[in-house]
């Protein structure tokens, strides 16, 4: 890397640096990856392993997050948790993004039919509350954690090429646009080479804010019981299963919900802040 | 501005044909079938086969398509798999529970949400804009379930305040049904009980419902406004010497409201997702929990019906808040050119 690049570099660190709000979430997203990355190193126990004769135990020195009826740690399984709701949310987003930028951006680049198709299909698709399509979907593949990703991508897909259609429409009257098709560059060129990578910014950001957006919902799917099955540690559906016990026990719900909260809020907290430090118009907001 | 909303109506026909076409289609993909869980998985065959035949499940699926199209034009929706009642007559007995719902959320949303904004806006960097700013960023960050779970265990398991579930106390009548609203009907009727009983059991469910709602309505309200705190005519309205609230609320809120009220129509489409996971918590008798056990059940009818329910009431929604821009904004004006500013 060179001097200058370095410098740069700092010089983002920095700014990042000013802002405590992004430096919680990225250190909270990266004490969720390292858990989703190392469970079995981090966890106490093991979280499938029933051990009756500690059933339904209150936080003590032994479990720091109680037990759950069968005796499985819950601490232990909160970790394992991480791990399913990490990769539901990437997978998620990655896919959606990917399949609803290329969709959006092939729409607002080539227009005329296929655009005003396409865009009446992903009309049709944002006028659905997306929690509702999200189960429709859900229930109709099955419920398992593939089909819950699959289902929760196809709802997020309409909003990716939306905006990506306007991001492809707004760059297309740009000058480096129009200079490069006055050079002759072919039209596929132009808007891989060219429009693509221009109007990617605004996909990060909002695909960082979705991720936490989508570990909540698929939470939600595990909650109503069409996302993860058991015995699986997922945190929507150990929430779901504490129903039964709640005149028992308050930390069987409170420790996976509270864990969903925290992981939704790192990645809220880093979108934000990226959206922030890319336009600081926003960031008094 | 009468020709602007009926072409908005008109224009939601092909939205909910498409949203029919696209239940249908997802709900023919399943690889699951209806009649296995209805009848269970060691009845005779012949039994599966005379189901079929009674559903009209045997036909190929663009005649049951054609079929249902037929008769939803005839305003005949078919008859629910789960209840066996017809699914107009669900409807009708669950969706005035989820509207009571969704609009006491909504009207929560709003009026502590712009609060909360306009009281941050006007008081930036204080102990109150700090604390609206950590509780909205939490409240975004709060799966609704939880929280609904995490209150009934303190307000109903171990305070014993609020009842923990359902309409209405189980040994209180509800109100004559004339709005199908317990609020409503309970205060015209004037039956003192079944309104106190009934807004007990609001109470928290509406909340939940709404709490993440009303971190976003505070955000947005207070940015909108942070961004006309500045400008020349509220600095010309503080130095003729008006009363801060004045200024507030005439000069600065006044024009704050067009990203408030986006944020608004945004927030009404959320609260019907949001209803049906607050419906299953609370065991709330409405639309979102008929819902879920349709679609747990494969059960097409009532799943189309709950679309096209859920669709038109977004839509009026979003139509009602476009139709409000007008009416805040003076400057915006549908009956000009088509399309407009809508």
């Amino acid at each position: 890397m060179t001097k200058a690049g370095m410098a740069g570099w700092r010089r983002q660190l920095r700014r990042i640096g000013r802002k405590p709000l992004l430096v919680v979430g990225i250190l909270i997203v990266v004490g969720i990856l390292v858990m989703a990355a190392f469970p079995k190193q981090l966890s106490p126990y093991d979280p499938l392993k029933s051990n009756l004769v500690h059933r339904l135990e209150a936080p003590s020195k032994e479990h720091w997050f109680g037990t759950d009826p069968l005796g499985r740690d819950l601490l232990s399984r909160v970790i394992h948790g991480s791990r399913v709701s990490v990769i539901t949310g990437f997978i998620v987003v990655f896919l959606a993004a990917a399949v609803g930028s290329f969709v959006g951006a092939v729409a607002g680049f080539y227009g005329g039919a296929l655009d005003q198709v396409v865009m009446r299909v992903v009309d049709v698709l944002i006028a659905f509350p997306y929690m509702i399509l999200a189960m429709a979907l859900a229930a109709a593949l099955g419920p398992s954690l593939i089909n819950t990703m699959i289902a929760l991508s196809i709802v997020w897909v309409p909003r990716y090429a939306r905006m990506m259609r306007g991001q492809v429409l707004q760059a297309m009257g740009s000058e480096y646009v129009e200079s490069a098709r006055a050079l002759g560059v072919g039209r596929l060129r132009i808007l891989v080479r060219h429009l693509l990578p221009n109007c990617f910014e605004p996909v990060l950001i909002k695909g960082t804010l979705d991720v936490g957006t989508t570990i909540m919902y698929a939470a939600a799917l595990g909650f109503i019981g069409l996302g993860a099955q058991p015995p699986s540690p997922e945190w929507g559906a150990m929430i779901s299963q504490s129903r039964s016990y709640i005149l028992y026990s308050w930390w069987y719900t409170t420790f996976p919900g509270l864990a969903i909260l925290v992981a939704c809020l790192g990645f809220n907290l880093i979108g934000d802040g990226i959206r922030d430090l890319v336009d600081p118009r926003t960031a008094k907001t | 501005m009468t020709a602007y909303i009926v072409r908005r109506l008109l224009l939601l026909i092909p939205t909910l044909l498409a949203g029919v076409l696209l239940v249908f289609g997802i709900m023919h993909l399943a690889p699951g079938d209806p009649v296995l869980l209805l009848a269970g998985p060691e009845a005779d065959p012949r039994i599966y086969e005379e189901l079929r035949q009674e559903w009209g499940l045997d036909k190929p699926v663009y005649i049951q398509c054609l079929t249902y199209l037929g008769n939803l034009v005839r305003g005949d929706l078919g008859v629910s798999l789960v209840t066996g009642r017809p699914v107009i007559a669900d409807i009708g007995a669950y969706l005035p529970a989820t509207v009571e719902l969704t609009i006491f959320a909504l009207f929560l949303s709003v009026v502590v949400g712009v609060l909360a904004g306009v009281l941050s806006a006007v008081r930036p960097n204080t102990l109150v804009d700090h604390s609206t700013r950590v509780a909205s960023l939490l409240g975004v960050a709060t799966p609704v379930f939880w929280l609904g779970l995490l209150l009934i265990i303190l307000f109903h398991l171990r305070l014993g305040w609020l009842p923990g579930g359902g309409r209405i106390g189980i040994d209180v009548p509800p109100p004559r049904a004339i709005t199908g609203l317990y609020l409503i009907d309970g205060l015209v009727t004037g039956n003192w009980t079944a309104l106190g009983s009934s807004a007990l059991h609001l109470l928290m469910p509406g909340f939940v419902l709404a709490f993440a709602q009303i971190a976003r309505v505070a955000r947005i309200t207070r940015a909108s406004m942070l961004g006309i705190v500045g400008l020349d005519y509220v600095k010309a309205g503080k130095a003729k010497g008006l009363k801060e609230s004045k200024v507030v609320s005439r000069y600065i809120l006044r024009n704050a409201w067009i990203p408030i009220l986006t944020m608004v129509g945004e927030v009404a489409g959320t609260l019907l997702g949001g209803a049906v996971v607050t419906e299953v918590v609370f065991s709330w008798p409405g639309m979102g929990r008929y819902a879920v056990d349709s679609i747990m059940a494969l059960d097409y009818k009532a799943i189309v019906a709950f679309a096209i329910i859920a669709t038109t009431l977004y839509a009026l929604m979003n139509l009602v808040v476009d139709v409000m821009y007008a009416w805040v904004d003076p400057r915006i004006s549908y009956s000009r050119v088509s399309g407009g500013a809508g």
